[in-house]
């Protein structure tokens, strides 16, 4: 897979993949590729990788992204090109929600009406659910500004990590009128058949006894508050979508060689095709598979001449060691061979693998070490 | 002294890929093989998927409401959104004919799924049905993953603000009853020997204890056994400084020796940083066993009080 023509053209790449697998590092490491060919890069992040955001002077959930500080990378030895920047954002869904009330709603009157809702309060104080919306609604926001040449976004680190892919569509169809007046008739009134003014008694009834008639009309009341946002947010959805399925996108299945790792790497190209999107292919982390010529304790033993000794018996004792890690390195190629042909599957570029690194990546110039082999990958 | 007593909840969260799902399924067991009436669960967006949980008793296809037999005392389910919505639904509404027809309409089934903190209050709602039944004396949930964990978490106490009554506020009310009572209710937090994962399961202790959720016990899963006595590593040490930088091809067997290195850090610090209160566990690393064997020997080892070779003195 040609990663780092992806990271020089597209405007959007989107990292996938199951929690674990390394994909805020993988994420931020592109990031820092694209940004030393030359572009202004920012990387969306959900998963707040605490010493990763400090190492590039990343406030955790603050309420913009930030760019990182040149000096910091040159100290490090990056140096990006003129024009080239890097910024990185820990979304905050609460701050994203405040923004759509912000921009949508007619003026500071009705701003004040939807903020005072319970509802609005407890939506913004529970972040499930909300993580998906906030990401799709701050992709297509950054991307509409072009205030960035390419986004990374690092998906939640869970199995409905996905739920980020379908957010647009299933936030279309909440979005959607006709679900929304049999929650909210007056909002829509006049709109309402008499068919869906008989539906929307059923569903009426069904939640003022499921979740208490006070709640109920709540519900009423929020969405008819938050109904004029609803029209532009839908328009939004349809955006998002558009841009994820356009040629400026591009989707990555991030994965590493553990034992389920294959499985859950198919899993997820499966789950972007189901989406009507093409999964580029898989970048297999931490991996083994790229290991150049090595010397075995076996054989410094015999070139030393060493026999008995405390050196002797900790290489002796470093064999097992040594013998695990060619079989990881084996086993790792060949599930890059697994990767390649099935990346290449369904109009796919098929896979690259990243070094397994000996420190974790939690500094500059491990981040910089990283973005090398992308840049490296054509 | 065992990760968890004879609590009716036991909730088992961590990093993605830790080993969550293998440890509540070797806990289920240990519980089982103890006697009691088990259930063993997983949180999952739907039933389309295979299920990682169940995939350890065989189960992984089981797509259905009701819990599933597996032997003798021993049941698998999985706590979904739509089974929770069609459940309150069914209370709510008691006329099945009405709740059929109400779960087809696509505009409700899509507002409870799209609508934020709706199909949460599914799945809160489906496990407070199967507490309430009284039909296993343990339940064990495999959560999501950190963040959706604290989320899933949090919640019940800030639906129960906003929906103080009906069913779904009973409900919930109950459930943080359960929940909030460490005699009912045991978390246990899992995580890896290096220092990301072993910070951030600090950190998810604290989110949980800040719902009212008391954390029993901490896992340190997958320790490297350490072949090396303290001169041999000394010698490896010093004859690894010689090579540095003179141009040999890389010894083979020193990125496992790092990582040995940055294992025992990492459970050093795990020793360290945990509140006192929480009860630790180490599980070794099994090499080459499939899953389920895995969970096999994470039981087998769990069932032996550990002593931790860096314990709080």
């Amino acid at each position: 897979m040609k990663l780092a023509e992806l990271i020089r053209t597209k405007e959007v790449v989107v990292c996938c993949g199951a929690g674990g697998v390394g994909k805020t590092t993988t994420s931020a490491a592109l990031g820092l590729a694209a940004a030393r060919a030359g572009r202004r890069a920012l990387v969306l992040t959900i998963d707040p990788a605490r010493r990763l955001a400090q190492a590039l002077g990343i406030p955790p959930m603050g309420n913009a992204p930030v760019q990182i500080d040149a000096a910091l990378l040159e100290a490090a030895g990056v140096n990006l090109p003129p024009g080239a920047e890097l910024h990185a954002w820990m979304l905050d869904p609460k701050v994203v929600l405040e923004s759509i009330v912000d921009r949508f709603a007619p003026d500071e009157d009705a701003k004040r009406r939807i903020r005072e809702t319970r509802l609005y309060k407890a939506l913004s104080e529970v972040m499930t659910g909300l993580q998906e919306y906030t990401a799709a609604e701050a992709l297509y926001d950054f991307n509409e500004q072009g205030r960035f040449d390419l986004i990374i976004l690092d998906t939640p680190p869970s199995r409905n990590a996905l739920d980020f892919l379908d957010a647009p569509r299933r936030l279309a169809r909440f979005l959607d009128e006709r679900t929304l007046s049999l929650f909210a008739p007056d909002a829509f009134a006049q709109k309402s058949s008499t068919l869906v003014r008989a539906a929307s008694k059923v569903v009426h009834t069904a939640i003022s006894k499921a979740f208490g008639e006070s709640f109920a009309n709540e519900l009423q009341h929020f969405l008819g508050a938050f109904g004029t946002l609803f029209g532009k947010m839908r328009l939004h959805a349809k955006g998002v979508r558009q841009l994820l399925m356009s040629d400026k996108s591009a989707f990555i299945v991030i994965t590493s060689p553990e034992e389920m790792a294959l499985e859950e790497a198919l899993f997820f190209k499966r789950r972007i095709a189901e989406l009507g999107l093409v999964a580029e292919g898989f970048v297999l982390n931490r991996s083994y598979a790229t290991d150049g010529v090595c010397q075995t304790p076996a054989e410094l033993i015999e070139l030393e001449g060493w026999t008995t000794g405390v050196d002797a018996e900790a290489l002796r004792k470093l064999g097992p060691l040594a013998d695990h890690e060619m079989r990881r390195g084996r086993a790792d190629r060949e599930l890059l061979g697994t990767l390649v042909l099935e990346g290449r599957r369904d109009g796919g570029q098929g896979a690259i693998a990243l070094p397994y690194l000996d420190e974790a990546v939690e500094d500059i110039p491990a981040l910089a070490q990283l973005s090398s082999h992308i840049l490296a990958s054509d | 002294m065992s990760v968890v007593s004879n609590q009716e909840l036991v909730l088992v969260t961590g990093k993605g890929g830790v080993g969550k799902t293998t440890l509540t399924a070797a806990l289920a067991r240990a519980a089982h093989r103890s006697g009691r009436r088990v259930l063993v669960t997983e949180v999952a967006p739907d039933v389309h998927n295979p299920s990682p949980v169940l995939g350890y008793f065989g189960k992984a296809q089981y797509r259905e409401e009701e819990p599933v037999l597996i032997e003798p005392r021993l049941f698998g389910v999985r706590l979904t959104p739509p089974i929770g919505h069609r459940q309150f639904l069914r209370a709510a509404l008691r006329v099945r004919l009405l709740v059929d027809t109400a779960m087809k309409s696509a505009a409700l089934t899509r507002f409870l799924l799209a609508a934020p903190t709706f199909p949460e209050i599914g799945l809160i709602y489906q496990l407070v049905e199967l507490l309430r039944s009284k039909k296993f004396d343990q339940i064990f949930v495999d959560l999501p993953a950190t963040g959706h964990a604290i989320a899933l978490a949090s919640l019940p106490k800030v639906v129960h603000r906003i929906l103080p009554t009906g069913l779904i506020g009973d409900a919930i009310g109950e459930g943080l009853a359960i929940m909030g009572d460490p005699k009912r209710t045991a978390a246990v937090v899992i995580t890896l020997p290096e220092a990301m994962p072993v910070t951030e399961s600090v950190e998810l202790i604290d989110a949980f204890s800040k719902c009212s959720i008391r954390v029993a016990s901490a896992v340190l899963n997958k320790l490297p056994p350490d072949p090396f006595n303290h001169d041999e590593r000394k010698s490896l040490t010093e004859l690894l400084e010689r090579r540095r930088g003179t141009g040999e091809p890389r010894l083979l067997g020193t990125r496992e020796l790092r990582r040995l290195e940055r294992a025992q850090n990492a459970q050093r610090s795990f020793h360290e940083v945990l509140p006192p209160d929480v009860a630790r566990f180490e599980v070794p690393l099994f090499e080459g066993l499939d899953h389920r064997r895995v969970a096999e020997e994470m039981e087998a080892t769990l069932s032996r009080p550990v002593r931790p070779s860096w314990g709080p003195r």
